[in-house]
């Protein structure tokens, strides 16, 4: 690119450094000695994109093999964009400044449905087609991966293929299929058959929904050489054997998680019937404790920070935790590292961990509580009582914290105005608590926030059969929820119910949704996850346009029998554990988590292993 | 205890980095240097470091001096210095020298710059002759609260000289940069700029010394 040109635009952004690379940590190749140019794309900022885990880990895994470059593209915020336009620059990638449209492969990772919009706002800048249909020889092949892929469909005319489930093998895989294919001069649409070979990957246009009078899904026809539907997820069955970014790019500004990470375990236990990651993760699979320990020292000794984060969707669960964080602190303390665990159960949270952790850091603690009532956590089967939540309270006020955050949802199933009311109550309770306690923290004042966000029935969770709360009905629980709160050391802060909406429709879409993302988009939508890009009229408008019914796909409960959008793909969870687990739900009835006993969701038979093997 | 004072270039597309990236950066290589370094003994305890100047966003510079202690007392080698914690900076930020600090921070009275404009030579060099040949410059910064000030540019440059280098205009600047007060390069070449309608061109700026009130050099 033109340096005079890259400066100019430069000097007129808000943060430069967004997009200019050479950080620590990035990797430089000759475009020459390479097979594949892959294009890494976060459709979100700079800084929200280098805080996920999800980049450090494909751009080590892409940029490990030889015949690949892996180069990465985040979406210029608005300030950029309006250089680039008016400079005539197409999207570039931070390496080497080259554009999208020249790369063998792209792929976009989807970390949650408010970031559709950016995808095509990304293949538009870096001049490519947006329809996976008008692509022809010349063009890249566009790839997703990432949690959202579950129900690929909403986007599905958008990308030539969906790499489901753990990324670590597969995009290498179709990298090298695509190189292969084309020393063979292969055409464009056996490249595709060729790669829906490959465990994982799914190729929308080999499949052509069909659709029942009422606008639900008949079933799908199958093009000749297609893989037959669902397509399974990938998953990589070991952890310690699978390669870690140990040496993570280092972002030189400062980004949103501005730490590295180590990731100690996938999957989780807990069968929480509200959580999309909790089912579409399977199976647990856990990291060793002296490897979590050694990588951990490894990444710090190769970035300098002090500060290095547990990653997984419930660090207590991981079987050897007293040794993994004995292991940890044996060196982090004398170091001045700081240990963050995010992802902490309140049951856990016993008096010797929270003395453990007092060693490293001086902060607020966050559970999540998720409901009010204890006939909510049940139904949602959170498996935490309000004992627990306490007894956890108890145990941070007396090791001296006295700021507790709460996690809550509203507009759950089977929700009452109790169970809102419950919200307020219990953390009451907690500021109660702490006033009676003797040993509460001298002169510090207690405060609980709560922060409540808007449930989103998820596919591939026991809830997929659920309609949306709605947005009037969820303001008027927010408005009763902050009437009911008594004392000023509560605060509640709350999600806008509205994007919550849209994500439903996004989340439970089948194809012709696409038609609705890009209506949006042409209106101009982008960043949909920020105050500064959401706009809930253009999206309503966005859907009258396209001829979309949001109602459809967000509001309706679904019977059981009914073809989803999402029932091509298979990530090894089964429907009818999920409607048991639905109709177990509606009696408030719990299940057990997997340690304690299997509940037959069917993943062990999907991967021919027992999950939990030593019992 | 040793006091190291090193200093550094950030030049390249590393002027885009602001100064707390800057410190962030150096933080984490010196973490990762292994060097023994000394932390703040505080709250909130972190790696001591101490910045003579710094640089605007946007800037280059080809001499910054930044100062930390090692704990240990045996003298570590310079380019040992020099080599750990070059390992462990983004591209555009290196360090290039490492001593003990020579003078205090409060000694550094002026900074030698070298600003480039590009465009039209002929035009731009007639029109900095007549900006900067006389004995009031006025030039208006706004402070925080947005007050305005005008003050008299023309008492902060100790020493200036230009000339047409290819296609742009070469400006070597000695201006006040002491702790109480400081001539930014921007500011002046902000007001010259568009005083003589040249609004948009492209500048450059770099420094490239720091130096003291006889105009020898930092160290």
């Amino acid at each position: 690119m033109d340096e005079i040109v890259f400066n100019r635009m430069l000097s007129n952004v808000q943060k430069p450094a967004r997009y200019i690379g050479g950080e620590l940590g990035a990797v430089m190749k000759e475009p020459d000695k390479v097979d594949i140019r892959f294009a890494f794309c976060f459709p979100d900022s700079y800084e929200i994109g280098m805080s996920s885990q999800a980049t450090q880990i494909m751009y080590n895994v892409l940029n490990s093999d030889d015949s690949i470059w892996c180069e990465r593209f985040f979406a210029p915020w608005f300030d950029m964009h309006e250089q680039m336009e008016k400079e005539d620059v197409p999207l570039f990638s931070l390496e080497s400044r080259t554009p999208l449209y020249e790369f063998d492969v792209i792929g976009f990772t989807l970390q949650y449905e408010m970031s559709y919009t950016n995808v095509l706002y990304m293949l538009e800048l870096g001049r490519v087609k947006l329809f996976a249909a008008e692509r022809d020889e010349n063009d890249p092949f566009v790839v997703a991966g990432g949690p959202c892929t579950c129900n690929p469909e909403p986007m599905a005319d958008f990308f030539d293929m969906f790499a489901l489930g753990d990324g670590e093998d597969i995009d290498n895989e179709i990298c090298h299929c695509i190189a292969e294919c084309r020393r063979k001069g292969m055409s464009r649409k056996e490249i595709l058959i060729a790669c829906s070979g490959i465990k994982g990957v799914y190729v929308p246009s080999l499949y052509d929904p069909q659709y029942l009078p009422d606008g639900r899904i008949s079933g799908y026809s199958e093009s000749d050489g297609a893989a037959p539907l669902p397509v399974a997820k990938r998953v990589i069955l070991d952890m310690d054997s699978t390669p870690y970014p140990l040496n993570p790019i280092v972002p030189s500004m400062q980004v949103v998680h501005d730490r590295p990470s180590i990731e100690v375990l996938r999957g989780c236990i807990r069968g929480c019937r509200f959580c999309q990651a909790g089912f579409i993760y399977r199976p647990f699979r856990c990291k060793d404790a002296s490897l979590i320990c050694q990588q951990a020292k490894e990444i710090i000794d190769n970035t300098g920070y002090d500060e290095i984060s547990l990653l997984s969707l419930s660090t207590s669960d991981h079987p050897q935790l007293e040794q993994m964080l004995d292991g940890l602190l044996d060196w982090t303390v004398d170091r001045k590292v700081n240990l963050s665990l995010p992802s902490l159960r309140v049951d856990s949270f016993t008096g010797t961990l929270a003395q453990k952790l007092r060693q490293v850091r001086e902060s607020g603690l966050t559970f999540a509580a998720e409901a009010g009532t204890q006939r909510l956590r049940d139904v949602i089967n959170k498996n935490i009582t309000e004992e627990e939540i306490l007894s956890g309270c108890r145990d941070a006020f007396m090791n001296g914290y006295s700021a507790v955050k709460l996690y809550f949802m509203m507009g759950l199933p089977t929700e009452t105005d109790e169970d809102i009311l419950g919200i307020s109550a219990l953390c009451q309770k907690i500021v109660d608590l702490y006033y009676s306690l003797p040993d509460k923290p001298k002169g510090k004042s207690v405060s609980v926030s709560a922060s409540v966000s808007c449930f989103i029935p998820k596919p591939k969770t026991p809830f997929e059969f659920c309609g949306f709360n709605g947005v009037d009905e969820l303001r008027r629980k927010q408005d009763l929820l902050i009437k009911s709160v008594r004392s000023r050391k509560i605060t509640i802060s709350w999600h806008d119910a509205k994007t919550s909406y849209i994500e439903t429709v996004l989340a439970k879409g089948d194809r012709k949704v696409s038609r609705a993302v890009l209506a949006a988009y042409k209106a101009g939508a982008i960043f949909d996850g920020w105050n500064e890009g959401f706009d809930y009229d253009r999206w309503m408008q966005a859907f009258t346009d396209s001829g979309v019914d949001s109602g459809f796909y967000a509001l309706r409960d679904r019977d059981p029998d009914e073809t989803e959008p999402w029932d091509v793909v298979d990530y090894g969870v089964r429907k009818q554990f999920l409607r048991r687990e639905y109709e177990k739900a509606m009696n408030a009835v719990t299940t057990p988590n997997c340690r304690e006993q299997c509940s037959g969701c069917g993943v062990n038979l999907f991967t021919g292993r027992e999950c939990f093997a030593e019992r | 205890m040793q006091n190291v004072r090193v200093l550094f270039r950030k030049v390249g597309d590393a002027r885009f980095l602001s100064h707390l990236d800057v410190m962030r950066c150096f933080t984490r290589a010196l973490k990762r240097s292994g060097l023994d370094v000394w932390y703040t003994q505080g709250f909130n305890t972190h790696i001591y470091l101490m910045f003579s100047s710094p640089l605007s966003l946007g800037f280059e510079s080809e001499y910054e001096p930044m100062d930390f202690r090692i704990v240990d007392d045996s003298p570590v080698a310079e380019q040992e210095i020099i080599s750990r914690i070059n390992a462990g900076l983004p591209e555009g930020l290196s360090v290039f020298a490492a001593f003990e600090p020579v003078h205090e921070h409060t000694d550094a009275a002026f900074s030698l710059w070298e600003i480039l404009v590009r465009g039209d030579t002929e035009r731009l060099y007639r029109s900095f002759n007549d900006f900067i040949s006389r004995d009031q410059i006025p030039v208006t910064r706004k402070n925080k609260k947005g007050v305005e000030r005008t003050e008299n540019a023309a008492e902060s440059i100790k020493k200036i000289s230009f000339e047409v280098r290819g296609d742009r205009l070469a400006v070597e600047a000695v201006l006040k940069s002491d702790t109480t007060s400081s001539l930014n390069p921007s500011l002046l070449m902000g007001t010259f700029l568009s005083e003589k309608g040249f609004e948009g061109a492209e500048v450059r700026i770099t420094r490239k010394k720091l130096l003291l009130a006889d105009l020898q050099d930092f160290r």
